[in-house]
């Protein structure tokens, strides 16, 4: 069954910083990575993504490879929802969890337990839900008392396995995810991915983009390297991080230079 | 809320316009929003919680700011107006309390989606999430207000009549009045972040063209100077069933054709533009 569907995707973000125009011409002028394009209205468009297709079914784990700016973190956040595509279709069918930042919403102020539901209503849990899980996010958080105090107290380590102990107790159809977290020393770390394992495992369809190649191994059967926007491969997770990871003589061929439209 | 939609069909927008998916789109976006009140009460009120995080007081810093003004400027404004009337201070009380709401609409419209940029960025939420949390939060302050100025109307012996009634209309009004606005500044003020610094300049010029301290028949023949105010319309809406008299003749048609009048233009607005928000924040 096809869970998400992506048909010709472009994305172009304005800027509308003074002194965009300036910096248009000089971009535009020295045709840096070809990605900047102006748009008709003055000002300046970066195009993110651009003639994206691709297509996942029922029981993808489908990683996302590519260079700083390449447009991985994007495509997480259209399949989201988060951006409506410029141009193209999205279809992403089911229920659909992001977790790009796993601690949005938490508060200083606030204790981990408030902290809990403050979350859980964020990724769309009601009340009793959050209420019939609390028992195992607390064991999970292995917090104890500590959860009575405010965040504030807390240290690194401590917000990341609340944050991750949260945000790994829903059970989406599609689960995207913007680099995996390790949570905690060595012994929590093993701890935490089982669990993130465990919930990947029930998602019909994972996206999840990462620089780690190991993780990528072990957790996708697919992959996709995106190179300035554009899909530069997808094929299975060996082939395309061979290709990914092989010294590449002349680099990636320029991409051409890109004319976006229709700003609003 | 990003597990509430069970397909996400998203074409692309750069030409669609006013074309009917659009109207489609935004209409679904407000149902869901609006039926998402579990996100928007939390969001509204953790809002709150974090503004007055530690103090002591906490809200109640507006609350007494709000009866320090209304007790020195009636005190100040009741000789400067000749305005001797016992109701004098009970009309201020009541037009003050609902200035301030309509005031932070003004004021923190054109924030109502740039005052999310984290969230918005990071989670698919229906955009309408966040104008009913502005109106939630703003709710919640009116009556937190509220019970100082029924004190003060009490004491000087000003007692709800049947015009009282009105109230709910009155406030129904004034909250359409606040989603309306949050809708069209919100969207507008992310776009221009020029805007916020405009309406704040834009609220402390209203205020003395509002009927607020004085009443508008001191102005006579002059009443056309804030006649033109649709503010001041809304403010009678409340006001008068807070003092138990009835509203002035004008008072209602005018609430209601400008209540259409910005729906329009909000919904219109929103159907346009509603998936270049994120792109602006």
């Amino acid at each position: 069954m096809t869970v998400i569907s992506v048909r010709d995707l472009a994305i172009d973000f304005p800027i509308y910083q003074i002194g965009a125009r300036s910096l248009k011409l000089r971009l535009v002028g020295s045709g840096s990575r070809g990605r900047i394009g102006s748009g008709s209205h003055r000002h300046l468009l970066v195009r993110a993504l651009r003639d994206v297709s691709c297509e996942f079914h029922d029981g993808d784990r489908v990683g996302l490879v590519g260079s700083n700016g390449a447009g991985k973190s994007t495509l997480l956040a259209v399949l989201a929802g988060i951006y409506e595509p410029t141009r193209g279709e999205v279809l992403v069918k089911g229920k659909v969890s992001a977790l790009l930042d796993i601690s949005l919403g938490m508060d200083n102020d606030s204790n981990g337990y408030e902290n809990i539901f403050v979350r859980g209503r964020l990724l769309g849990m009601s009340r009793a839900e959050i209420q019939s899980r609390l028992q195992d996010i607390v064991d999970f958080t292995e917090l104890g008392d500590h959860l009575e105090l405010p965040l504030r107290t807390y240290s690194a380590g401590m917000r990341l396995r609340l944050a991750f102990g949260i945000s790994t107790c829903i059970e989406p159809d599609v689960l995207l995810i913007d680099e995996v977290i390790g949570a905690g020393d060595r012994r929590f770390a093993e701890k935490a991915r089982a669990r993130f394992t465990a919930m990947a495992n029930k998602a019909k369809v994972l996206v999840v983009a990462s620089h780690n190649s190991d993780i990528l191994s072990a957790l996708c059967n697919k992959a996709l390297w995106l190179e300035g926007g554009q899909i530069r491969m997808s094929g299975s997770t060996e082939e395309v991080l061979k290709a990914y990871q092989a010294p590449s003589p002349a680099a990636a061929p320029a991409a051409d230079p890109a004319t976006a439209t229709r700003p609003t | 809320m990003q597990t509430a939609h069970d397909l996400l069909h998203l074409t692309g927008t750069a030409d669609r316009g006013w074309s009917r998916r659009s109207w489609r789109l935004a209409w679904a976006d407000l149902r869901e929003g609006v039926s998402g009140w579990e996100v928007w009460t939390m969001l509204g009120w953790n809002e709150i919680r974090r503004r007055y995080r530690r103090s002591a007081l906490g809200p109640f810093w507006i609350t007494l700011s709000m009866v320090t003004f209304i007790g020195f400027v009636s005190l100040l404004y009741a000789r400067l107006l000749n305005a001797s009337h016992p109701d004098y201070i009970p009309y201020v009380a009541a037009s003050y309390l609902t200035w301030t709401m309509i005031a932070a609409f003004l004021n923190e419209g054109p924030l109502t989606f740039v005052g999310w940029t984290g969230y918005l960025q990071q989670m698919r939420f229906a955009k309408s999430t966040f104008v009913m949390a502005v109106v939630w939060r703003n709710l919640m302050m009116f009556l937190h207000h509220l019970p100082v100025v029924l004190v003060v109307l009490l004491w000087f012996g000003v007692y709800p009549t049947a015009w009282t009634l009105l109230l709910i209309p009155g406030m129904l009004a004034l909250l359409a009045l606040g989603a309306f606005l949050a809708l069209i500044l919100g969207m507008v003020g992310a776009r221009f972040r020029d805007l916020a610094s405009f309406t704040q300049s834009l609220v402390t010029m209203l205020f003395f063209f509002t009927p607020i301290l004085y009443r508008r028949e001191v102005l006579g023949e002059y009443s056309y100077l804030i006649d033109w105010n649709p503010f001041g319309y809304f403010l009678d809406a409340v006001r008068a069933p807070l003092m138990g008299q009835p509203p002035e003749a004008l008072t209602w048609p005018v609430v209601i054709a400008v209540l259409l009048l910005l729906g329009t233009c909000a919904f219109a607005m929103f159907a346009r533009y509603r998936p270049r928000i994120t792109y602006w924040l």
